[in-house]
């Protein structure tokens, strides 16, 4: 789910994933916090396996 | 301030090994001051007979010519969310008020074994997930030395707790931030080590992959010895010559503050060359951080949120709503983007050893804001305070925060970060220290 989503599906989200009913204000900060991810790219360059991150390392994924 | 001041960890363990000065004298003052300064909400739970036990054994060490390095007698403190056996560890929580660890955590374990005095557990912003210290069940930490001035957090009440001179070191953690905003804050050393090199296990996270362990301090040289335990898995120093100056933040940043930090750079050694640089991607950059912290910090917190929410405070209830909303396929792709990111981030230092620019995009705003203006902008507060930090925590590389300069007589002095790539953490300190004696006094403002 992106920050896009309407605030009604958002809050029907919630319930299905937590049981939790969020008040107006919460869906307003949870859709503006969903918002500010927008910019992740929707693909990722690279194959290698996500779980593997060692920041100890500087190069990237074909190191 | 509280109390007769204490000595630097150096100078006091120096008194310690000469016999001048005694382990157990020193926790005494150190839990004196601790109980005088108990409005200041710098702790949540003093520890005062294990310091005791500790501080007496360490006088045993001392006194047979035994010490068991630097730290040995040195009274610290540590963030509440360091599991400490039979000591109550709550990330200053409601949810974990009465949890009890049957362990230390490795960080724990190690600066025991290295004979630090462990204080108590220093206050924190509730599960580290703010930048204020305001704390609804334990007290809002106050900033001792600058008590108009919000203390930072998470890791508030470490901070105070040496700022205050209550003790000589203290551990903090630190997600996007919370080590060096509250160091900035109080006038003190910071430093963010490299991923893992003080171990996560063990650590109440916020975020794990995120998350990191490291001191907090009044000097390099404190800092030195804070991290000694750990020295072993660090480089020598390396000479410092040059160093990438990252124009795009500064952009971002108020612009009184950056002309305070561009003052700086004219005093920089002339053997050090400056090149001013773009960091990679900042806008994908920042969505993975904050997409990883979202889903880490909801995954982790999942449990509660579904059975007792309500004692989850209001102010990070929609940050754990939000990540549970994250998608598995989104969070793995920030955490591979996040690899790549890293790549380019080293490519774009290029020759430089490290990065330099202000700790936080403005000065250190008054205790009770609620935002920040940046270039006639109102940025939220916690916005404006992780603006310059989250780099790190994406990268895992070390970063430092340290003073330049002398501290206004309500205010702090202005706080710079230098970050470097992994395991360069001696060198960031050795370069700070020269920069630090080079700048000399920044003039101050407290304009955005």
């Amino acid at each position: 789910m992106t920050g896009g989503a309407p605030a009604e599906d958002l809050a029907a989200a919630l319930r299905r994933t937590l049981g939790y009913s969020a008040s107006a204000a919460e869906l307003a900060e949870v859709a503006a916090l969903l918002e500010a991810t927008a910019d992740l790219p929707a693909h990722c360059p690279f194959t290698a396996p996500a779980c593997d991150y060692d920041p100890r390392r500087s190069g990237g994924c074909e190191e | 301030m509280t109390g007769a001041p204490q000595p630097d960890i150096a100078a006091a363990s120096a008194g310690i090994e000469a016999g001048r000065l005694s382990p157990v004298a020193l926790t005494e003052q150190a839990l004196s001051s601790a109980e005088m300064a108990a409005h200041l909400n710098v702790f949540i739970t003093l520890m005062p007979d294990t310091a005791r036990s500790e501080a007496a054994a360490a006088e045993s060490r001392a006194r047979a010519g035994r010490r068991l390095g630097p730290l040995d007698g040195i009274p610290i403190a540590l963030k509440d969310v360091l599991a400490t056996a039979g000591v109550r560890t709550t990330a200053g929580s409601r949810v974990l008020a009465g949890f009890v660890p049957d362990l230390d955590c490795p960080v724990v374990a190690t600066l025991r074994q290295a004979g630090a005095v462990i204080l108590g557990k220093t206050n924190m912003h509730e599960f580290a997930y703010g930048v204020t210290s305001d704390n609804p069940y334990y007290g809002a930490v106050a900033n001792p030395p600058f008590p108009r001035h919000i203390v930072g957090g998470s890791s508030g009440g470490s901070a105070a707790a040496v700022a205050a001179g209550i003790v000589l070191g203290a551990i903090g953690t630190d997600t996007g931030g919370s080590i060096r905003i509250p160091a900035a804050a109080t006038g003190l050393w910071g430093l963010k080590p490299t991923h893992r090199l003080m171990p996560g296990e063990g650590v109440l996270p916020q975020a794990w992959s995120l998350d990191h362990v490291g001191p907090m301090a009044r000097s390099a040289s404190d800092l030195r010895l804070m991290l000694s335990p750990w020295q072993a898995a660090l480089p020598e120093a390396k000479r410092t010559r040059a160093i990438a100056i990252p124009a795009d933040l500064l952009e971002s940043g108020a612009p009184t503050h950056r002309r305070m930090f561009e003052s700086l750079l004219s005093k920089v050694p002339s053997e050090i060359s400056l090149h001013s640089i773009r960091l990679p991607d900042m806008g994908a950059a920042y969505a993975c951080w904050l997409t990883i912290l979202l889903a880490e910090s909801a995954a982790y917190h999942a449990t509660t949120m579904r059975r007792t929410p309500d004692l989850i405070g209001a102010d990070l209830r929609p940050f754990l709503l939000a990540g549970s909303l994250i998608s598995a396929e989104r969070y793995l792709h920030a955490q591979r983007l996040r690899r790549d990111w890293t790549r380019r981030l080293d490519e774009a230092l290029g020759d430089a050893d490290a990065l330099l620019h202000p700790t936080l995009p403005a000065p250190v705003p008054a205790r009770g804001a609620d935002s920040v203006q940046i270039d006639g902008h109102r940025v939220s507060l916690r916005e404006a305070l992780v603006r310059y930090q989250w780099p790190a925590n994406l990268s895992g590389w070390p970063a430092l925060a340290f003073p330049l300069g002398a501290a206004g007589a309500d205010d702090p002095p202005f706080s710079a970060m230098l970050t470097a790539r992994p395991t360069r953490e001696l060198s960031l300190l050795d370069l700070a220290e020269r920069l630090a004696k080079a700048a000399g006094k920044v003039s101050r403002t407290t304009e955005g």
